[in-house]
């Protein structure tokens, strides 16, 4: 039922964008391998993919960030050699990329125009028209933005859309756009639906790329799959269920990815009472049992993340949290009581960058490697070894800087460094970001085995799936408080979907 | 966004006057001015005569077009720690060339200006070809200039031709014509910040510069932009100490870049680059020579001026501290589920 389309395009009109052979090497891995696509002008293509896919490596190539390794880049039947920012720019190629391309101190025109102002005769700056411009373009696309206001002040929202201008006003015949809804509200997308539609109306090629399948079917006329950096294929979007879209993309069953559940204990070691946050948290209770994985789902902004910062003492909080029966009180006192946190920004807040896999292993538990407060290298270098053999983790890596290894690996050092005492809970926030699809599953599988253990995981995620997969009970937030709870059996997408938006059955 | 409310949901009195003042904002400058002005005229009755309204402007004359090229580099996200030796070493080469001999400022002037320039470009290029942090090419920089200066002389040398000293007495209208020609460099600069493509760019590299790269500004020349002017500003800054010692002083410079530096963030330019203007950093400049002017003329012992202007930036920088990024995380960071569209 799903033979790729391009095999029966030949007679089709002449595509703006055709990629041919592309490949892209990085140390260890192959980004990209030998990768085809065209795109017409006038058409969505939806480019889908798991996370390392290759999705973010071809965005960055169509940019101009990257130079492919091998393979051609036509534009408009040009061949495009020697691509830079600000070549591809010229080009008419736009980028919408997931971090913006803004600088938040300067006015949406400055903004708008940056690296094409607009001068007069006299070598100024012609403000004047500029202004008018922006504003034209903003209005086209129906984004209700100050072209003077300071981007810093804007929501993510209208971020967004002076981004979608900019590609207006520089006559772009192709924008990409890279996970565009990863921060935005459902209203928000609706209204970015209609803008793309109108974008597509007037000749512009669209390459949208994402990995939230009910957004692609509403907005794709085809659909890319990649996977491990190869092409699975292009298909008509009618050409593909939802089901069938999932099975390109894992190319395996689903179930695999998830380790069998265990039976949690019944006593409560974390226990939460009437927790708020200003506005971000509202009035928040559970309790978590030894060897459960409790899962917290909900929309961007549910207060997911504030919870989990809010429970290991991050911020500050009202409310009360027990651990074993005792209250925790400050951050130290948090560590000190059993609780680890794995925060959802690894680079951030979860590793020191620059340091080797052994040091950020070691880091937490320094005080159980020192004799007379000296530390001894030898202790330290078992220890290390010890946890990486428990969380997979190549000892080959252990002497390497964290920076340079893969975001899986990564993720097993932030685990991995606090098993040498287990904890009593553990605070997950978004484990698996950004980790390809096999390690994911290795990750999954120190999950479930940190709760055999006897610990509480508290698994924050946006990735419904994984949720499912996951948890033995799911709480669902919505604006801060508690919307619902589903068990096991209860979890499905629609029914979280259901609690994280408020919507009538 | 989040930083904002969360500053002001906290209800701390004192801490919230102080974060009331920071953001960026010249009309904090610009009461802290008018406090300092009313208070000194409280204080002082010689303060608001003319005399001494034209002494602070001349003194400010020095500093002001320091702190006009020190702004161009931090907007840019850069720092220039070279410029008082800059001021030092374009005083004593001027002071020795020109020895006294009116005839030779006409070649002179503009071979110091060079010279100023030069020194930015070799900054700016070591920051961009070389990539070593701006902080320590400068600093650097900073070193090599005055180990020259004292090479050229450890004591005072050589002499101001008298034409460029009656200079400092000239007036247009009871205004001293130095300050009327650095109110008109004020001017130009600020319009050059505001009103070309340079301008915006400087801002644009200082803010974010990765998205100045990836919309096609060459962020390595505008860098170096901001650094030649701050070398031209020093140069300038050293013709007119020339005007003022009547000689060139090995330590005509000293630590004047840490005023210049004061000056701007006092006038809510970030160290952090990309934010603040030059309206502001005027401000600033007119702060710290207030407080100058404003010791000398209640006869405060001149050992506190320099403990007061470290307390002023330490304060200056203190009120405009941010959150550590990783608390004030913007909700937008993190992802969605996939389900708000069914």
């Amino acid at each position: 039922m799903t033979t790729p389309a391009s095999a029966n395009t030949r007679s089709a009109p002449p595509m703006l964008l055709s990629l041919a052979g592309v490949t892209k090497h990085f140390p260890g891995t192959l980004a990209l391998d030998d990768v085809s696509l065209a795109c017409a002008p006038g058409e969505v293509l939806a480019l889908v993919g798991e996370n390392g896919a290759g999705k973010s490596t071809l965005v960055k190539i169509l940019a101009g960030a990257y130079a492919p390794d091998a393979g051609t880049i036509d534009l408009a039947g040009e061949r495009v050699a020697a691509f830079t920012p600000a070549r591809a720019q010229r080009l008419g190629i736009s980028v919408i990329h997931q971090e913006f391309n803004l600088v938040p101190d300067m006015s949406v025109v400055a903004n708008l125009f940056l690296g094409r102002e607009r001068l007069t005769r006299g070598r100024r700056l012609d403000v004047a028209r500029m202004t008018e411009d922006a504003a034209r373009a903003l209005a086209h696309i129906g984004a209700k933005v100050d072209p003077r206001a300071k981007v810093r002040y804007l929501s993510v929202a209208q971020q967004q859309l002076v981004e979608i201008a900019r590609s207006l006003l520089h006559r772009s015949r192709l924008v990409v756009m890279d996970e565009p809804t990863a921060v935005l509200t459902g209203e928000e997308f609706e209204n970015l639906l209609g803008v793309v539609t109108k974008l597509r109306d007037q000749g512009i090629g669209i390459i949208y790329v994402s990995h939230h399948l009910h957004e692609v079917f509403r907005v794709a006329d085809r659909i890319a799959v990649l996977k491990d950096g190869r092409l699975v294929g292009t298909w008509r979007a009618g050409e593909l269920d939802h089901d069938g879209l999932i099975r390109q993309m894992i190319g395996r069953e689903m179930t695999r990815m998830f380790p069998a559940p265990t039976t949690p204990g019944t006593d409560a070691v974390l226990r939460v009472r009437h927790l708020s946050v200003g506005a971000k948290l509202r009035d928040v209770s559970f309790d978590l049992c030894r060897g459960e994985v409790l899962g917290i789902g909900g929309l961007v902004g549910s207060g997911r993340t504030t919870l989990g910062q809010a429970i290991f003492g991050l911020i500050r909080s009202t409310g009360a949290v027990e651990v074993l029966g005792r209250p925790r009180s400050r951050l130290r006192r948090a560590i000190a009581s059993g609780m680890i946190f794995v925060p959802e920004d690894r680079k951030e807040a979860g590793l020191v960058m620059g340091k080797t896999a052994r040091f950020n292993l070691t880091l937490p538990n320094l005080g159980s490697l020192t004799h007379l407060g000296v530390l001894q290298p030898r202790h330290e270098a078992t220890l290390a070894r010890t946890l990486a053999e428990r969380v997979e983790l190549p000892t080959a890596g252990l002497e390497r800087d964290v920076a340079l290894l893969s975001g899986g690996n990564q993720q097993k050092v932030v685990i991995g460094k606090w098993l040498a005492r287990p904890p009593v809970v553990a605070v997950l926030d978004e484990p698996t970001r950004g980790i390809d699809v096999g390690a994911k599953a290795e990750i999954y599988s120190h999950i479930r085995s940190l709760a055999t253990r006897g610990v509480a995981v508290l698994m924050i995620s946006s990735d419904l799936i994984e949720l499912i997969g996951m948890c033995d009970r799911i709480l669902v937030l919505k604006d801060g408080a508690l919307a619902g709870e589903l068990d096991r059996r209860a979890a499905t997408e629609e029914a979280i979907i259901r609690l994280a938006t408020g919507a009538a059955a | 966004m989040i930083t904002r409310s969360a500053a002001r949901s906290r209800p701390r009195a004192a801490l919230s006057v102080l974060r009331a003042m920071r953001p960026g904002t010249e009309a904090a400058t610009f009461v802290v001015l008018a406090t300092l002005v009313v208070v000194g005229a409280a204080k002082a009755p010689l303060f608001l005569s003319a005399a001494n309204l034209s002494n602070i402007g001349l003194l400010s004359v020095t500093l002001g077009l320091l702190t006009i090229g020190e702004t161009f580099v931090l907007i840019g996200g850069g720092i220039d720690m070279s410029i008082g030796s800059t001021v030092t070493l374009t005083a004593m080469i001027g002071a020795i060339l020109m020895n006294g001999s009116n005839g030779a400022v006409d070649w002179v002037l503009p071979l110091l200006l060079a010279l100023g320039c030069a020194i930015g470009l070799v900054n700016g290029l070591f920051v961009d070809i070389l990539r070593v942090e701006p902080f320590i090419v400068t600093f650097g920089m900073l070193f090599v200039l005055q180990g020259l200066a004292q090479q050229i002389s450890l004591q005072p040398v050589g002499e101001t031709p008298p034409a460029m000293v009656s200079f400092y007495t000239a007036t247009w209208g009871g205004v001293p014509v130095a300050v009327v020609l650095m109110a008109l460099v004020w001017v130009v600069a600020a319009l050059v910040l505001r009103q070309t493509r340079f301008g915006w760019r400087v801002y644009a590299v200082g803010g974010r510069s990765e998205v100045a790269r990836l919309n096609g500004v060459a962020v390595a020349r505008t860098r170096l932009g901001t650094y030649v002017v701050s070398g031209a500003m020093a140069a300038l800054a050293g013709m007119f100490t020339l005007v003022v010692q009547g000689l060139g002083n090995p330590t005509a410079g000293t630590n004047l870049e840490f005023l210049a530096i004061t000056a701007a963030v006092l006038g809510g330019v970030s160290l952090a680059g990309g934010r603040g203007t030059l309206v502001g950093a005027l401000g600033g400049v007119l702060i710290l020579t207030t407080i100058t002017n404003l010791l000398q003329l209640l006869h405060v012992n001149s050992f506190y001026t320099q403990p007061l202007d470290g307390a002023i930036i330490i304060l200056a920088v203190a009120t405009r501290l941010r959150r550590p990024a990783f608390l004030a995380r913007r909700p937008a960071t993190s992802s969605i589920t996939e389900g708000r569209h069914s």
